[in-house]
Formats: C-alpha cells, structure tokens, sequence
C-alpha cells in the first residue's frame, strides 16, 4: 500500500523533469533565438545579450543551467521587460487566478456531482431532459461565448454584475467563475449521471436491493461511491481546464491573473515567459492529478491494493 | 378441425426463420443509428456543415478577403428612418448616414461634409463621383514664390499644402491654384447643382476629417473629396458633396434612455432634413445587402463564416486524421507486440498523458510559429511550411499532441482481438505480422475508433477556436471561426452579432458532431445489442 | 405433502424498449413448497432470470410485471402476501430476509469498493436487531458455515481479493444470514470450474436441509438440475413448456422441447452418441410467434401449432406439458404416449 503511493510520487517527480527538459529543448528549436524581432538588432548587441543571458554557452551548460535554476524555484527573467522575473509575475497573478479557480472548481463539484446524480435518478423526466439540454449546451457552447454572454447580458443589458476587474467586491467573481465552471460543469454533470446510471445497471446494486437495503443504502452507498471513480479520474484533467480556460476568461473579464501575462507572452514572443508558465502550470497539474490519484485510490481500494 | 393437427413437412417450417433476415455488422449499427433520433440529427447537421464547407465558398458572392468600406460594421437588422417619401436612412453605430430602401437594401453612404464643436450634431451630404481625365499634355508651371512646403503638381496645376490645428485636425490646404487648372472647369453630370469656376475656386480647403483621403469643402457647403489624386497620371478621381444637407443629431444617443428629456426615452437620433425632422424608427428590417452584417473592415461575417467553415473544419479534420494515423500505429503495435514493448510504449503514454496538453498545442504553435521550412529545387524556391499564421501550426500541433488516448483505445481493442480464433489461425498459417494488423486487427477495432474520431473532431474544432482565440490561430486575412470570434471580441458590445454568428457556428458543429459521435457510441456498444 | 410457500399465478413480466414490447414472461405459474428445490431449465433467453427477478420484485425500468400474482408466505402461519401489490420498503423488508437470491457471476455481484464484512454486516443489520460486533461475530460464523477457510481474516478482504468460488461462498453466507425460507439461485455454478460447481451445488443443498428453507436454482444445465432438484419447470421462449418431479422430467419427459434438451447434453451413459443439438435459434421475444414459441423448431409440428398457443395438459398428478402433441385428436408420434386423462 504504501509501494504504492511512493511510486506515485516518483512518477510525478519523473514527470516533471521531463516536462521541463522537453520545453527547454522545444524551445531551443525557435530559430534566431529570443531576440529576434521584427527590426534587426545590431550584432553586437545581440552578442552581448545572449552572452548575459548564458545563451552562448554550449547547449548542454544551458540545459544544466536551467535545472539547476529550476531546482531553486527560479524560472528566469522576462526578455521583455528585464527587470521582472517570471517568478514575480507569478506571484502577482496566482492570487487571482487561484481565486477564481477554486470558485469555478467548487462549482463544479457542488453543483455538477449533484445534479447529475439528480437527473440519473430521475431519468427520462423533464428535470432529466432539461438538466441535459443544458449540459449539452455547456459542453458545446466555447467558453469565450459563454463569458462573453455574461458580460453583455448581466452586465451590459441588465446591470447586475460588473463588466470587467475584480475592483467590486464578490460579485465580480460571479462571472468569470461562471464561465470558467461552465464546460466542466456540463461535462461532470453528465458524467456523473451517465456513471451513475451505469452503476445502477451494475449487479452488485441489484444484490444490495436483493439483500433488502434501503433504496437510500443502495443508491448513496453502494452506487454513489463507484460511479464517483470515473467522475474524479476527470477531475485531475478538469483543473487543467480550468486553468487554461482562464487564459481566455481572464482576457475577457480582464482579470489580473497569471493568464493574461502568459496569453501575452505568447504574443509578444515572450519565450522565457511562455517557457516559465508552461513548466510552472505543468508542475501544478501534475501536483494536481497526483492528490486525486490519491485520492481515487482512497475510493477504490483495488488501485492501491493491486499494484 | 381434424387438418390442424397435421404434421408440417419440414421445409415449410423453416420458411418462418429465413423471414428474420440476418444483418451484417454496420447495417445493424445503421439500423440501430437511424433510430436514435439525436444522432441522426447530428448527421444531418454534420453533413449540412460539410457541404458548406466544401461548396459553400463557390456560392457566395463575396470573397472573404472583400471589403465594403463603405458599410462597416452594419448588424444583419437595421433601423431605417423615413424622411421624405423615397428617402429612408440607416445611421450606423459608427456614425455613417447610408441611405437605404424600405426594405433595407443599402445605397450610397453620404459624406460627412461638417459636424457641430462637440461632435452631436453631424451634417451629411449626397456625394457624386466624378471621373476626369484631360488629355492635353500641357503643364501649368509652378509660380516663383511658391512657400517651401507646398506640394505642386504640374499635371493639375495646384499646389497644396498640409496644416494642422490647434483641434488635432489635419487639413490639406490649397495653398495656389493655377488660373488655367483643369479643375477649374470640371463639369459634373450627375451633381444636382450647378459648378461654376468661383465656386469651386472661392475659399476652398481641403480638408480631411478621416484622416485617410483628400477631400475639398466650400464655405457653401460642398464638399470635394479627391479619392485618387495622381500627379504624373492624368485621372483624378473626386467625390462632391452636394449642398443637399441631411443632419443627424446624436444627443439623445449618449445619455441612458432614463435621463432623456420626458416624451423621448426611445429617441437615439433625431434627423433633420430641409427642415423636415424624424426621431422615430420607420421600421427595423434585415439588411438586405449583407445578410449577416458586415464587420469592423466592412467584410461580410456571412461570407467570412462560409470561409471560416473551410478552415476550421480543415483543421479539425487534418488534426483528427494526423491523430488517428499515429494513435493507430502506435497503439497498434503496443497491443500487437505486446511484452515489454507494450510495456514501455504505455509508460510514455502515461507520461504524455499526465501533461496539460493545451499548454504543449500553445508552446508548440509558439515555437511552430517561428519556422519556415524551404529549400530549392531545380532553381525554383519552394516553402514546404510556414509556420506563421498558416494552417498547418495548427495542423501539427493538434495532431502530435492529442493521439494518446486514441494509442489506448486502440492497444485495448487490439488485445482484445489479437487472442481471436481468426487471428490464431492466420498467424499459423504463417500470415505476416504487418498482414494481420493492417487487414484482421484494424479493420475489426474500427467501431471504436470511429466514435473516438467523431468525438475528436469537435474537441478539434473547440481547441483551434481557442487557439485563434487567444492569437495563435490561423492569421488574417484568412480567417477561422475562432479567429472570427476573437476579432469580434473588441467591439462585442456594441456589434455582439459579430462574436454571435461564429460562436453559433462553433456550437452547432460541436452538437452536431457530439450527437452523432453519441449515437455511434450507442450503436457499436455490444451490450446494448439485442437478439 | 408440505406447505405451500409460493404460488405464481399468470405471470407476465415485459420489457419496454426502444424497439418495442419484449414480453421476457408470458402467463407462467408454478408452485413451490416447503423442503422442495425448484428447477429452472432453459436456454438463455428464455425468461428464467425475469421470472426470478419478478419473484423479488426486483424487475426494473423498463420492464414491469404486467400482470398475474406472486404470492408467498412469510411464515408458518400459511399468510399469504402478494408481492407484486407490495409497497417498495415492505418488499425490502421481505428480501434479504424471508426471500434471498443470489446471481450468476459472483465477480460483478459484489460491491468492489466496499470489505466483505461491511457488506454482510450492512445486511444482518438491517434485518435483526444485533449490535455491530454480533452481527460481525455472526458474519464470520456464517463465513465458516459456508466453508471459507480463515473467516477471522478473510472478513476484512475486499471482494476482489477473493477467488470465484470463494465470492460465491460469500454471497451465499449473506443470502442466508437472516435465515430466509426461500432461496432463489439464479445460475450460481454457471461462472465457476467444473469442480467447484459441485462444491456450490453441495453447500447449497447442505444448508437447505439444514435450515429448512426452499431453493428455486435456474439454471441452464440439465445435469445441475439432476444433481439437485427435486422439482423442475422446462421454460423456452418466456413461457413453461412443462413441469414435473425431477423423475418426471427425465424419465419420461413428454414435451419435444424437453426432449431436445436431452439429447443436446452430454452424460456419462450416452457418451458414445452424438450430440444432438436444438436445431434453430430462440424466438424473438419482441415478435414471439404465434401458436407455441418452439413451433419453428420443433420436429413434430403441426398446423395448429402455428396458430394457437396450446394448453398446460395433465399428465400426472405431478407432471404437465404444454404440447398440442397430447391432444387426443393429435397424430400418434412415436415415443410420446399420451396422458389418459388429458382435457
Ligand atoms: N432489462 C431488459 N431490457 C430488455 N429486455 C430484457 C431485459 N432483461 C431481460 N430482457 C429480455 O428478456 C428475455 C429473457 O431474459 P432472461 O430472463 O435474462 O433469460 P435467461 O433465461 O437467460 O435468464 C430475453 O430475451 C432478454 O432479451
Ligand atoms: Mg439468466
């Protein structure tokens, strides 16, 4: 049991050195380097700086270079503005975005779980049909849509929530929450209730009931906790969603959070921006995925026994 | 009586078997498909998007690149206001007078020809082209104490010269006109007034309120506007304003409807015409030119999402197969080979598996983005790939990115079937292994496949519109409908039909897709099948 | 002859698919007694799980019990209740407790995220009124009973980390837990090795001897049946095709259907002999054909056959057969001789 947690971890330790090392080598492909710009930049300046920036080592120095950074929590400076260092960015964003992200999460577990279970128990009724119309819309409609609903219904056409910023209080947090939960919302309350459903099929449901427990015993014991181990396995991934999902909501809602700085590094060809926030949200979905797989093996106790 | 307990010759029994009529495997995943009505909704859907898709740009009258610039950002319905009995305006959100028909064609836009100090009330103006050519080759030379800043033309015999005031406008005087100046004397037939030389010549500037052509106004108010002013040709092009003056007041516009004065709350723009003035709406009708509007550049979002159709669906498309054929090799010979081959292969998978993908299509189109792939051949210069703004960044980095979990899919049916009679038997017979694969294993773990593919096409689509979303789509002026929705997104709340269209057609192509990828799934799950 | 403790009178059971009515039962009625194990025989498909899951009211969306009774007492006082009327807590009252089932593959029929002692405790619990170390203590005596080896320490095991055979145990320790007076099995060797079918199939009849209760076993094996019932119900197409002892229904089966089922078995005395088996396939239960669903297979039609079902004729006083073949006006088939009294 405890093998197999300790392999977890080490899997996730492995996952993340080679995430790092495959972003640095990717990177390592742009041609011109960092500093290639639209106007040509004298030679000499260009020697000089990739000389400060140890970009005129050999490759494999570099590459020691940056684990070795790495190791120390340091993801570099940005080549743009090169008084900030990717670090400070962070900082400056995580507070947001996490906010919001675990707002938007929250939703989803608290309402997504619940009202598929709902619409499973009550199939084919019309709390049913229309708790999965509206999840099909959820997981069909972009979330650039949905946030962009938000703002021009709530807060154009009727006023009640703030358009843009985080400045008013709680309820600036309603829309950007909303339409960040939304996608994961839909997709887990139809997870749920299509492995609910499954469930209920299942013959060990039918033997509970053949045992004479209560309806209640059978569906908030017995079906309940195995037709919650598809739904956390989405959960990992979900939070990866989430996050990136917030690339775009944050530029629509024009949130100060982490995905802002990265869309815009992205534009502005950033690279060691791009490079730090891509190994940054990588390691913290890895984290991530690694608490529910944990969490997963709690539930089922065939994960953690079997291995 | 006695005649029905006559015992039947056995052929006649058998009769009633052979009525069952046997189904081979897709015409029973058919039969079973065309019964869930959602899905065949979605294959409707699916097949009416691809044949616009493919057809639709060979019908559309406009090319995605066209401009109307005179009809820009005009939504799909539009308020018309009645002036006299055969003049009916359109006031754009961006303050154009366009005249329209009763039923919404749109016509000529009107000039502005003046406006009021704090920009309420403009004043529009009939313009009237001209096109004049002279053909005598005389010049008419520049006078000696000609300022230095002046720009002379010898051709047309004017010297003009820029000016900026104190109000940030920048106005194009004329500084000299020579007395023999072919403009002088310019006739205009269509002009509903009468050019004499003194005119034209009295007190008149150029002026240029939109910062991007010449233009000529009188104190009389007629304006001149020089669209295409040569100086070594010999054709000027030039747009006159008549001194018919409709004004548009937009007061009204800038207040909420709450705090307009008793009586107006539903006024926007109160219009003026030779003394005659509406404030009320005659009738909201579809803009009869551009079906679905036009957008920030005048282009039309109908034909653009025609267009767009091609490019997000090609994406998809190219995406998905680009996903199948690595899933279907790789997983493949994961299940086939099986040991420690299939052993190693899936760790990768896990490990590929347990990385946000989004974040590796970004850095990929990022790096992507900066390649250009060429070489020579023969003496000519190919570009095998671009990666800036072409389709296939996009191409390569969904299709290297999102084949894992088609690689499981198919290893899993792959051990499945590999342990089938069939297979036993054609590998003791000595049947290659690349044999068995390609005509045994494949073909029978297609259903599965299929339904991954369905499904993947819409997360396609879902993830290139991200992509364009967040600027790293397909670049102008090609457009995809995620580029579409990102260009709207500027302005969306004053034009939301620009973000609404594309969005719509992002959402129903997931929908339609989705249902039929569910409808699949339900058909080919064995255990839903009966008898 | 002991008490009556079961009487299914005209049962229907459909299902209410997408493709239409699948009538899984169709007007079928049987008795059962005290002390007697009822057989089931069929082939798959032909309604012995619906019949069973009926009998616990276990039938669920979208099939429903059309019409018919079920009536069993609970007790000795000979009350009995109707269990299609009953409401769905006093049915949970009565299973698990008075009428217990267990199912074919004892793989999936266990909760796998949950200990085996939890799942029995849950049960006894819920119909005594032990406290939670009584009822663990009465758990693993139960564990023993059925013949796990190490009770102590297998109680805490999840179901995964049992074989087989040793789930079956363990479902059937709990099915009897409350000591029920009937116990259905609905194919509970099928999933198992040869050798531990016959180790089941011992338990099974060890303890209802010695608690005295009643066993439906279906079952879609003649020899099961041989090995363990005393009575037998031959089920084709959702229908009974024919009832009798155990004696009856093999030495001197009087149904073609029976007879074909005979002869598509292997036993020790016809090992020489070819295997003969049912020509054709079961009828399509959402279009059953008309007259007697084994009609398009049987060696012996006959015109009427086709057209109308036929009736449950006497034989003895224990056996009946549902088989236009023992109409006097019916043609003299070799090997059937047909009942004197039949009506
Ligand atoms: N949930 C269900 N939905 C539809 N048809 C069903 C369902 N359960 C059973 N049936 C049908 O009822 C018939 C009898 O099934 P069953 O009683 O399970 O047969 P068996 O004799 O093998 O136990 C079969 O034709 C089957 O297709
Ligand atoms: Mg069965």
């Amino acid at each position: 049991m405890k093998r197999y947690y300790i392999k977890r971890v080490l899997s996730a330790l492995a996952t993340i050195i080679i995430i790092a090392s495959v972003t640095f080598f990717i990177m390592k492909f742009i041609p011109g380097g960092p500093f290639t710009r639209e106007k040509k930049i004298p030679q000499s300046i260009l020697d000089s700086l990739n000389a400060k920036y140890g970009l005129d080592e050999p490759l494999l120095i570099q590459y020691k270079n940056y684990m070795l950074r790495l190791l120390q929590f340091d993801l570099g400076v940005s080549f743009k503005q090169q008084d900030t260092t990717v670090n400070e960015m962070i900082a400056q964003g995580f507070p947001t975005s996490a906010k919001v992200g675990i707002l938007a999460s929250s939703l989803i577990v608290l309402v997504g779980i619940p009202i598929g279970i709902i619409s499973a128990l009550k199939k084919s009724s019309a709390i049913d049909y229309s708790v999965m119309f509206l999840a099909t819309l959820g997981v069909t409609v972009p979330n650039f849509v949905i946030a962009t609903l938000i703002i021009y219904f709530f807060a154009g056409q009727w006023n009640i929530l703030p358009t843009s910023g985080i400045s008013e209080g709680p309820l600036s947090y309603v829309g950007p929450m909303i339409a960040l939960a939304g996608y994961s919302l839909s997709f887990v309350a139809r997870l749920t209730r299509s492995s609910m459903l499954e469930v209920l099929r299942q013959d060990y449901v039918r033997t509970a009931r053949a045992n004479g427990l209560s309806e209640f015993k059978v569906i908030y014991k017995h079906a309940l906790k195995n037709a919650m181990i598809p739904v956390l396995t989405y959960l990992g991934p979900m939070i990866a969603a989430i996050l990136t999902g917030s690339f775009v909501v944050e530029k629509i809602f024009v949130l100060p959070g982490m995905g802002r700085f990265f869309v815009e590094s992205v534009t502005n060809r950033n690279f060691t921006v791009t490079i730090g926030f891509t190994v940054f949200y990588a390691v913290f979905y890895i984290i991530m995925i690694l608490l529910v797989d944990i969490a997963y093996s709690i539930i089922d106790p065939r994960i953690r026994l079997d291995s | 009586m006695k005649d029905k307990f006559k015992l039947l010759p056995k052929e006649e029994k058998r009769d009633i078997e052979e009525t069952r009529k046997s189904l081979t495997y897709w015409e029973d995943v058919w039969r079973r498909l065309k019964n869930h009505k959602s899905s065949m909704f979605g294959l409707v859907g699916v097949i009416l998007i691809v044949f616009v898709a493919i057809f639709g740009p060979f019908f559309s009258p406009y090319g995605y690149e066209d401009t109307f610039t005179d009809y820009i950002n005009v939504p799909p319905r539009i308020d018309i206001y009645k002036i006299t009995e055969e003049k009916y305006f359109y006031v754009s959100e961006n303050r154009y007078l366009i005249e329209s028909t009763e039923n919404g064609t749109l016509g000529t836009r009107y000039n502005e020809v003046a406006r009021d100090l704090i920009n309420r009330v403009l004043y529009f103006s009939k313009p009237y082209k001209i096109k004049t050519e002279i053909t005598s080759s005389t010049t008419y030379p520049a006078p000696t104490d000609l300022a230095e800043n002046v720009f002379y033309s010898e051709t047309w015999g004017i010297g003009l010269i820029d000016a900026e005031f104190a109000t940030g406008d920048e106005f194009i005087d004329i500084a000299y006109i020579h007395p023999d100046s072919p403009l002088t004397s310019l006739s205009f037939e269509e002009a509903d007034f009468e050019l004499n030389d003194d005119y034209l010549l009295d007190n008149v500037t150029f002026i240029n309120p939109s910062g991007d052509a010449d233009a000529i106004s009188s104190d009389e108010g007629a304006e001149f506007l020089i669209e295409q002013f040569d100086t070594n040709t010999k054709i000027i092009d030039i747009r006159v304003s008549s001194s018919d003056i409709v004004s548009v007041d937009y007061s009204l516009k800038l207040v909420e409807p709450s705090e307009r004065p008793e009586g107006m709350e539903d006024v926007i723009y109160q219009i003026e015409y030779k003394g005659n003035e509406v404030s009320e709406v005659y009738d909201t009708v579809r803009n009869q030119n551009n079906f679905l509007g036009t957008d920030h550049l005048g282009r039309d979002v109908l034909t653009r999402i025609i267009f767009g159709a091609r490019i997000s669906l090609t994406v998809a498309l190219v995406a998905t197969l680009v996903n199948f054929f690595i899933g279907v090799v790789y997983g493949t010979v994961a299940g086939y080979v099986g040991g420690s081959v299939d052993n190693y292969m899936m760790r990768i998978v896990d490990i590929i598996n347990s990385i946000p993908l989004v974040l590796y299509v970004i850095l990929l189109s990022v790096v992507l983005n900066e390649v250009v792939i060429d070489f020579n051949l023969f003496g000519r210069h190919f570009t095998l790939f671009r990666g800036s703004g072409g389709l296939g960044t996009i191409i390569v980095a969904l299709g290297f990115v999102y084949w894992v979990n088609m690689a499981r899919l198919v290893r899993g049916q792959i051990i499945g079937l590999k342990r089938q009679e069939y297979v036993l038997a054609a590998r003791t017979i000595g049947v290659s292994n690349i044999k068995i694969m390609t005509r045994h294993l494949v073909p029978n773990a297609m259903g599965p496949i299929i339904v991954s593919m369905t499904m993947m096409i819409p997360a396609a689509v879902f993830t290139e519109a991200f992509l364009s979303f967040i600027g790293l789509g397909v670049s102008a002026p090609q457009a995809s409908w995620g580029t579409l929705a990102n260009e709207a997104l500027q302005a969306f709340r004053r034009y939301p039909y620009q973000l609404f269209y594309p969005s719509l057609a992002i959402s129903i192509t997931m929908l339609a897709f989705n249902f039929l990828g569910d409808g699949l799934r339900d058909a080919l799950d064995p255990r839903l099948r009966q008898g | 002859m002991s008490k009556k403790i079961l009487e299914v009178k005209n049962l229907e059971t459909s299902f209410y698919t997408h493709l239409g009515e699948v009538q899984a039962v169709r007007n079928i009625s049987f008795d059962l007694h005290q002390g007697e194990i009822l057989g089931i025989v069929g082939e798959s498909g032909s309604g012995k799980s619906v019949t069973s899951l009926s009998v616990m009211n276990l039938i669920e969306d979208p099939g429903e019990i059309k019409g018919g009774s079920i009536r069993f007492s609970p007790n000795v006082d000979d009350n009995f209740i109707d269990i299609t009327k009953m409401t769905r807590e006093q049915i949970s009252q009565i299973r698990g407790n008075d009428i217990s089932m267990i199912f074919q593959d004892p793989m999936t029929a266990m909760n796998p995220v949950f200990k085996i002692q939890n799942q029995m405790v849950e049960v006894i619990q819920r119909h005594t009124d032990l406290n939670k170390e009584d009822a663990i203590r009465r758990a693993k005596d139960l564990l023993g009973q059925v013949g796990i080896p190490d009770p102590e320490g297998q109680i805490t095991d999840y179901p995964f980390q049992f074989s087989g055979g040793m789930r079956q145990r363990a479902m059937i320790a709990t099915a009897i837990s409350c000591n029920p007076r009937l116990l259905i099995a609905d194919e509970p060797t099928t999933a198992l090795d040869v050798t531990i079918q016959a180790q089941i199939l011992e338990l099974l009849k060890k303890l209802q001897n010695k608690i005295d209760m009643s066993i439906i076993l279906i079952t879609h094996d003649l020899g099961v049946i041989a090995e363990a019932a005393t009575h037998v119900v031959v089920m084709y197409g959702g229908q009974i095709m024919e009832k009798g002892t155990v004696r009856d229904i093999f030495n001197n089966p009087m149904h073609p259907y029976t007879r074909g089922l005979h002869k598509s078995i292997p036993t020790a005395t016809k090992e020489k002999k070819r295997l003969i088996p049912i020509e054709g396939s079961p009828p399509d239960l959402l279009d059953p054909p008309t007259g007697c669903p084994f009609n398009p297979r049987c060696p012996h039609a006959m015109t009427i056959c086709t057209e109308e079902s036929p009736k449950m004729y006497t034989v003895s006083d224990t056996q009946s057969s549902k088989c236009w073949l023992m109409d006097e006006k019916a043609p003299k088939v070799k090997g059937y001789k047909k009942p004197k009294g039949a009506k």
